[in-house]
């Protein structure tokens, strides 16, 4: 079982109080994903669940255990990609594999088809520099998938892609999680994207972060994207979120975020 | 540790990089044409020329001077022949060449094992930074004859000394560039579940790189003095008493004969570092 939950987390830097006695409940193979504007925690909930940074107090547990640092069955695709610079696509994607120490053969096998699957085939070899943002941004992604980890963590994955990839990448990544289900956190600022994708989605606020709406989303899978846009239950759903992300003095985009 | 001495010479890495669009296309001049030289102006040419400027001005004024102890070229390479038939030349560099590489390696490697640590931890940098600082700082060749007193005219003595001389450059070098390494990577490397070892070998070491090498090229030059300085100081032995032992008879030709050998290693060091430098460069944008 690959359960999440965080009980009355709390999280200050300092004097700042970034996180503030968070619950949230996430059950196994569930898709979760958090909307909220810029600075209300949501990176900081991620590496706190990620066993980067430390809960100032409460806990997270993983299928129960206390989460003390960082565990090999759990990956967070950071929000700046974070490539090695010295090492090409093939590398990159397969760094985890490689510190997991999966035989070659099959390492290679896994690697190419994540390549394939982000549309990078055929850069391989190149190196992050000669890689545009969003490009850089799927080798991160494919990284993460190769390990296939039974926690996912993504921040903001597709924020640097243009509207087009974004959405053959919300695909593919649908299609991944109904091949080999696994439990997803998912931070986006982008609404339409986090009700395609999520059965829930949490939204927070900042100063201090905290969760204010935990919504279902009722839609079948598999889904069609197009199916519910036009759906008058999404329109609903959006309405609401907007409403609920308006009072903060940033605002959140509906749509896509700028492109590649 | 602050050292700007030690920053890394920008180097131009892999010429071949195939998507740089801002590089103009092959072979356009970025300098002022030199087809007005025609053949003379090729490169190879102008380097062979170059290079022979200095032995052949040096001949000239060789034979212009009249003072027996002015030596030419020519003198120093009919020496270098003979002292090589001989087998001196050989047995000399063979003797150096150890101290060398020994004492290259016994100061490289823990150099860079500090330079890790140091850069890595930052409240070791603390506390062992006004040490490394204070002995980069000090002419190392002041304590050379306590040194000897204290490890006598062995081997042993002439590898600590040379191992003195690399240990600074490296570990100051190789700690400044373990500190430019963006923390997030090494974040990441441990997101993965790797180990201490495996972020050295991964993050720091490759992110370090230019850094290490600057250490590296500061390293060899300082080496060198240092084989010279402790031959001159101990031995009966090696290139550096070649040198004394030749030109205390005034024989100067014979005596220059080590330092045209020590010149050419040095040399020759040099370009096998850069072309180590260009293979593993060739992940960096060409500026
Ligand atoms: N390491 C840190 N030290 C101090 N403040 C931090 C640190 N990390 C995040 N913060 C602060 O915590 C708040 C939330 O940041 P973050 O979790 O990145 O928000 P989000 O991802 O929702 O934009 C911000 O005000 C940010 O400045
Ligand atoms: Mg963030």
């Amino acid at each position: 079982m690959a359960t999440i939950s965080a009980q009355s987390v709390q999280k200050s830097f300092d004097s700042l109080e970034v996180l503030s006695r968070l619950d949230l409940e996430i059950q196994d193979c569930e898709f979760v994903s958090i909307l909220g504007p810029s600075g209300c925690g949501k990176t900081t909930l991620l590496r706190t669940v990620a066993g980067l940074e430390k809960a100032t107090s409460g806990q997270i547990l993983l299928d129960g255990q206390p989460v003390t640092g960082p565990r090999p069955d759990l990956t967070l695709v950071f929000q700046n990609f974070r490539l090695l610079p010295w090492r090409t696509v093939e590398a990159n994607v397969g760094y985890g594999l490689r510190l997991r120490g999966v035989p070659k053969a099959e390492a290679r096998e896994r690697v190419q088809q994540k390549i394939d699957m982000v549309g990078l085939r055929g850069y391989e070899k190149k190196y992050p520099y000669q890689l545009s943002g969003g490009m850089q941004q799927r080798v991160g992604l494919a990284r993460a998938l190769a390990i296939d980890p039974k926690y996912l963590l993504m921040d903001e994955p597709f924020g640097a892609l243009d509207a087009q990839t974004r959405e053959l990448m919300q695909e593919e990544l649908l299609s991944i999680w109904a091949d080999s289900p696994k439990t997803v956190m998912f931070v986006t600022h982008s609404i339409d994207e986090a009700i395609v994708l999520s059965d829930r989605v949490v939204v927070m606020e900042a100063k201090p972060g905290r969760i204010v709406d935990d919504i279902r989303i009722p839609f079948e899978r598999p889904r069609s994207a197009v199916d519910i846009r036009t759906d008058p239950v999404f329109a609903e759903l959006r309405q609401h979120m907007w409403g609920l992300l308006r009072h903060e003095d940033r605002p959140v985009a509906a749509g896509g975020a700028p492109g590649e | 540790m602050t050292s700007s001495a030690v920053a890394p010479v920008s180097t131009s890495s892999a010429g071949a990089s195939p998507a740089s669009p801002a590089a103009p296309p092959a072979g356009a001049p970025l300098r002022r044409s030199r087809n007005r030289l025609g053949w003379l102006g090729s490169e190879p040419v102008l380097w062979v020329l170059g290079l022979l400027l200095v032995p052949v001005v040096w001949h000239l004024y060789s034979m212009v001077n009249d003072d027996k102890l002015i030596v030419g070229p020519l003198d120093v390479a009919r020496a270098f022949g003979d002292l090589t038939a001989s087998g001196e030349l050989f047995t000399a560099a063979q003797s150096s060449g150890t101290v060398l590489v020994t004492g290259l390696v016994a100061g490289a490697i823990p150099g860079l094992v500090v330079g890790i640590l140091v850069g890595r931890f930052r409240l070791l940098d603390l506390v062992v930074d006004p040490y490394i600082n204070a002995a980069f700082a000090t002419p190392l060749v002041a304590i050379v004859p306590i040194l000897i007193v204290a490890l006598g005219f062995g081997v042993q003595a002439k590898i600590v000394i040379v191992a003195m001389f690399v240990f600074f450059p490296v570990a100051i070098s190789t700690a400044t560039g373990v500190r430019e390494v963006p923390r997030d990577l090494v974040e990441l490397a441990r997101s993965f579940c790797a180990r201490e070892y495996t972020v050295w070998r991964d993050v720091l070491i490759p992110g370090a790189l230019p850094y290490i090498v600057t250490g590296f090229r500061l390293a060899i030059g300082r080496a060198l003095i240092a084989v010279v300085v402790a031959e001159f100081s101990t031995s009966v032995t090696g290139l550096g008493f070649m040198i004394l032992r030749y030109s205390r008879r005034f024989r100067m030709a014979e005596g220059l004969v080590p330092v045209v050998l020590l010149m050419i290693v040095g040399f020759v060091l040099f370009w096998a570092l850069k072309r180590v430098e260009k293979r593993l460069s060739v992940w960096r944008a060409t500026p």
